[in-house]
Formats: C-alpha cells, sequence, structure tokens
C-alpha cells in the first residue's frame, strides 16, 4: 500500500516548522527521519493532510555540553550516536545503545527526538532516557518547557506533545564516575523491535539507582528510585541483593497477566542488573 | 516428472538437429551422432548453434525436405508410477535453548537428502537451502495469529516474522544418490522435501535441550512465550522467578 495523499513541506527554521504546526491545527505530522512514520504513512495507519519534514534543519543537529547536561537536539541521528559524532557524557551508555536500535540503515536516518515523538514502547529511548534521568524540552509558539521523560509518554504512541508542539531536544545528565549501567533487551531477530527491556543505572557510592522496565506495550515502568527492588538501599552488593519478586509486583500492577511475559522481563532485568555489576 | 517430459522433448529435436546437422555436413543421417552438443560425422562435425542459426535464419539452405516442425517440440512424459517418486532425507540439528527467556539458538544443521540421480545438483541444493529457511519460518517465526473477533492479528510482514539471514544457518549438506527404478534418469522429486523436516526437527532437538525440566512442546511456531509457559507449566508454580 502506499500513502493517502499529503501536503509536504520543508521549512527552513524551527520557528518556521513551528507556525506550520500551529496553523495546521493538528492535521500535521512532524517527520525527522521517517523511519516509523513512513511504515506508518504507507500502512495507512496515519493520514495527516500536511507532512513537516523538520530533517533538514540544522539548528536541530547539534549537540552541546551545558554545565551538567549534554542537550542533544531532536534531529540527532542515532548514527550520528552511535559513531561518537556527538559529545558523550554517559561513559558509552547512549552510544551501545544506540548502536543496537534496528539495523544500521534505520540508525542513519532515525533521530532521537523522533523516536521520542513516536513514543513505540518497543523503542529503545523511550526506555533508556529514563533511566539515564533525561528529559525532554518541548518548543511550541508559547515557548518552552521541560518534561522527564517519564512524564513526557503518556501511553503506547502517545505523548505529551500539544498540536503545536515538537520535540526541540533532549537534556541528558553527565553520569557520575561511580555510576554503573545495565542495558539488555529480548528481540525476535535481530533489528526486531523488542519484547522485553531493561535499563539500569546503579550509582552505589551515592546509594542510588534508577531502573526502567520497558517494551510493555504501555509506557516503561520507570522507577526513579530503585532502591525497593534491592530491598530498600542500594549498596555494592546490589546484583546479590536484588529482591525477584518486588519486580514481579511492579509488572502485575502494570496489567501484565502473562506469567510467562513477567518471566521474561525480569530475566532481562536480572541480566541488565549483571551487566551493571560487572 | 517436467525432467522426464523435457528429456522425451529433446530426444524429438536431438532427431530433427541430426537429419538437419547430417545435410549440412552432406552426410547420410545413419552416420552421424549427437555428442557434446554438435552433430559429429566420421570427419567432420558441427555444432547445434550453427544447425539453430541455419533452420532460423538461412532456411533456403536447406533441402525441401526438411521436417517443417523445426527445432521445436512438444514432448510428454508419464512415470511407470504416478503416485509420485520421492526423495529420502534426515534432519539433524543442534541447538541452544535459553528457558528463561525462551530463545532458541541453531547451532548447527546437518541434512542428507537422497534425491535420485542429481540432474543439477546446485539447483538441487538451492531446493534444500530454501526449503530449509521455510521450515525454520514454520518452527520458530510463522504465525497467523487471529483474536477473539476474528481479526487477524498478523496483516503485515511487520507482524508475520520471517527468518532471515541471521536465523538461517548454512547447513552441512550431503547427498546419497539411489536411483529410482520408476523414473527417466533415476531422478526423485526434491521439490517440498527440505521444508517439512525443520519444524519436527527443532522441535525435538528443543525437547531434548529442555529434557531435565520435564518439558515437552508439542505446537509450532515455538515463540519464546510459548516455551517460558512451557517450562514454567513444568516447574508447576508459575510464581517462581527467574
Amino acid at each position: 500500500m502506499k500513502a493517502a495523499p499529503f501536503a509536504y513541506e520543508r521549512p527552513a527554521s524551527l520557528d518556521a516548522a513551528i507556525a506550520l504546526m500551529d496553523e495546521a491545527k493538528g492535521a500535521a505530522k512532524i517527520m525527522a527521519g521517517g523511519q516509523s512514520l513512513g511504515p506508518m504513512l504507507n500502512l495507512r495507519l496515519v493520514q495527516p493532510d500536511l507532512i513537516i519534514d523538520i530533517t533538514g534543519l540544522g539548528e536541530l543537529k547539534h549537540a552541546e555540553r551545558s554545565g551538567d547536561e549534554l542537550v542533544i537536539g531532536a534531529c540527532v541521528t542515532h548514527g550520528d550516536i552511535e559513531d561518537g559524532r556527538i559529545p558523550d557524557v554517559t561513559h558509552d551508555a547512549m552510544r551501545r545503545v544506540a548502536g543496537g536500535i534496528a539495523y544500521r540503515a534505520v540508525r542513519n536516518r532515525g533521530t532521537i527526538g523522533g523516536s521520542l515523538s513516536h513514543a513505540d514502547p518497543a523503542a529503545d529511548w523511550v526506555s533508556a532516557l529514563p533511566a539515564l534521568g533525561a528529559k525532554v524540552r518541548l518548543r511550541s509558539p508559547a515557548g518552552h518547557r521541560d518534561l522527564a521523560i517519564e512524564d513526557f509518554m503518556t501511553g503506547a504512541l502517545e505523548s505529551a506533545l500539544a498540536e503545536n508542539e515538537l520535540v526541540e531536544a533532549v537534556r541528558v545528565p553527565v553520569m557520575r564516575a561511580s555510576a554503573r549501567w545495565g542495558y539488555v533487551k529480548a528481540c525476535r531477530k535481530p533489528g526486531e523491535f523488542a519484547h522485553a527491556i531493561a535499563a539500569v543505572l546503579i550509582d552505589p557510592e551515592a546509594a542510588t539507582g534508577r531502573v526502567v522496565i520497558g517494551a510493555i506495550e504501555a509506557p516503561p515502568i520507570v522507577l526513579a528510585d530503585a532502591s525497593p527492588l534491592f530491598g530498600g538501599k542500594i549498596t555494592g552488593n546490589f546484583k546479590r541483593e536484588f529482591v525477584a519478586s518486588a519486580a514481579d509486583a511492579l509488572l502485575i500492577k502494570a496489567g501484565i497477566v502473562n506469567a510467562a511475559d513477567r518471566h521474561i522481563h525480569i530475566a532481562i532485568l536480572r541480566r541488565a542488573i549483571d551487566e551493571a555489576a560487572a | 516428472m517436467a525432467g522426464g517430459a523435457v528429456g522425451t522433448a529433446c530426444e524429438i529435436i536431438a532427431e530433427r538437429a541430426k537429419r538437419i546437422g547430417a545435410k549440412l555436413l552432406q552426410l547420410d543421417p545413419a552416420s552421424v551422432i549427437l555428442r557434446d552438443g554438435r552433430v559429429c560425422g566420421p570427419n567432420s562435425s558441427i555444432g547445434l548453434s550453427e544447425i539453430a542459426h541455419t533452420w532460423y535464419r538461412r532456411p533456403q539452405d536447406l533441402p525441401p525436405d526438411v521436417d517443417p516442425a523445426g527445432l521445436e517440440a512438444t514432448g510428454g512424459y508419464k512415470p511407470q508410477r504416478d503416485s509420485g517418486t520421492f526423495s529420502y532425507a534426515v534432519h539433524a540439528v543442534t541447538v541452544a535453548v535459553d528457558p528463561d527467556l525462551g530463545d532458541i539458538e541453531i547451532l548447527d544443521y546437518v541434512i542428507v537428502e537422497d534425491g535420485g540421480v542429481l540432474l543439477n545438483p546446485m539447483v538441487v541444493d538451492g531446493q534444500i537451502f530454501g526449503g530449509l529457511a521455510q521450515g525454520i519460518g514454520t518452527a520458530l517465526y510463522e504465525e497467523m495469529p487471529f483474536d477473539a473477533a476474528g481479526q487477524p492479528l498478523a496483516t503485515t510482514l511487520a507482524d508475520y516474522l520471517l527468518p532471515g539471514p541471521t536465523e538461517v544457518p548454512e547447513p552441512r549438506l550431503d547427498h546419497m544418490e539411489t536411483p529410482s527404478p520408476y523414473t527417466m534418469f533415476g531422478v526423485k522429486g526434491i521439490g517440498e522435501g527440505g521444508a517439512i523436516a525443520p519444524p519436527a526437527a527443532i522441535t525435538n532437538a528443543v525437547n531434548d535441550a529442555l529434557r531435565p525440566l520435564g518439558v515437552k512442546l508439542l505446537h509450532s511456531p515455538i515463540s519464546p512465550r510459548r516455551l517460558v509457559e512451557s517450562v514454567l507449566k513444568a516447574r508447576g508454580s508459575e510464581s517462581r522467578l527467574a
């Protein structure tokens, strides 16, 4: 199948893109790489009147350090991150996540802002970035607002974006030297969407930990304080203190009724924890 | 069967080519033979391409009594047994199974096939490789589920998983050649064989790997969820955790 007819604009600036969105009053879709939107158009799962292609906007392709954060423009590609063309503040955690997204052709075109906006629960950044404590900067005619990633994604393929608002940048905090990272996903085939994802950022020195359980057909489960999974406090012995029943309870609460699905999620989480402890 | 029909048609054309070739060589048709793509007399020969060129482009060089049916023929073939000729094969596979994730990796795959006389071994190997890929799809990936209302749930190739290059190993392949007594050339049908055995071979290997856990899978495809469900069921307690 091919896409239903639509108008196509390639604005020269972010302001022009926002103005077009505002005019379209919800009938427009932003394209920022098109690796999900393209197939969805062809399957006619979306039929916008207007496509606003922001892929060419140089102002969204920068990434720079700002204080204790890295600010990554929405149109930075997964490949840019994988290849180290932008600075890294996560001890290579983001590079490794980026390198595992789909396959290279998708990473060449797909963007971090596009992936977040699409809000597919099975995709990587919606799970990896909340574990890193990242925020998303949104832009509308009214100006900026910043949201924690876990507050940005509101449902499967649903986000907090208003109809005249787009993702401008992702703000990733500098990872502490003592922090340990683990990221593991389960896929039926290489490059396939995941059916289980776990992201773990544990800092035994600071006794803090963030854990994300993703690819659950809903926004990921984000624990900004993961200590309940480790018997109440996070120590250097966190690998052995992991309490699987606590994770199981979270999954049940999230509505995952199939015990085998929960078992796979917990096995993946355990492996992410092992990776962080290694 | 197609091979027999092609062979029969070729025999008709060979006879006509010999007659044309004999005329061009100025020999008695009874004194020429067809060998290595050429019509050969005692001291001279002419290639099939020259014979064809003469027939199609310079028919005036041929005498009036040449067979006007030329170098095109329709031949038929009926084997001695119409119930089919079957090739025989054994598939052996080694798998690694992750009982916590339900993942299955094919470590080694060996096929021994007896397709009778192999007229074109490269095509036979291709049939077997392609059949193996299809069979791996049946065993591990391909499924068309429906929801309770009868809606198909795998309507695109994004939902309907097919094995790709990373899922299909290069098998080790060996041939036995036991000629069929019932067919021209001793060939046996080879078309579907490669696709039939993999679901059984792979499922048997997975069940063998999971034997210590008391798991026996009987449904294909063996998805991660089906495998883990079976493991949990065998453990008798779905609450016991990874």
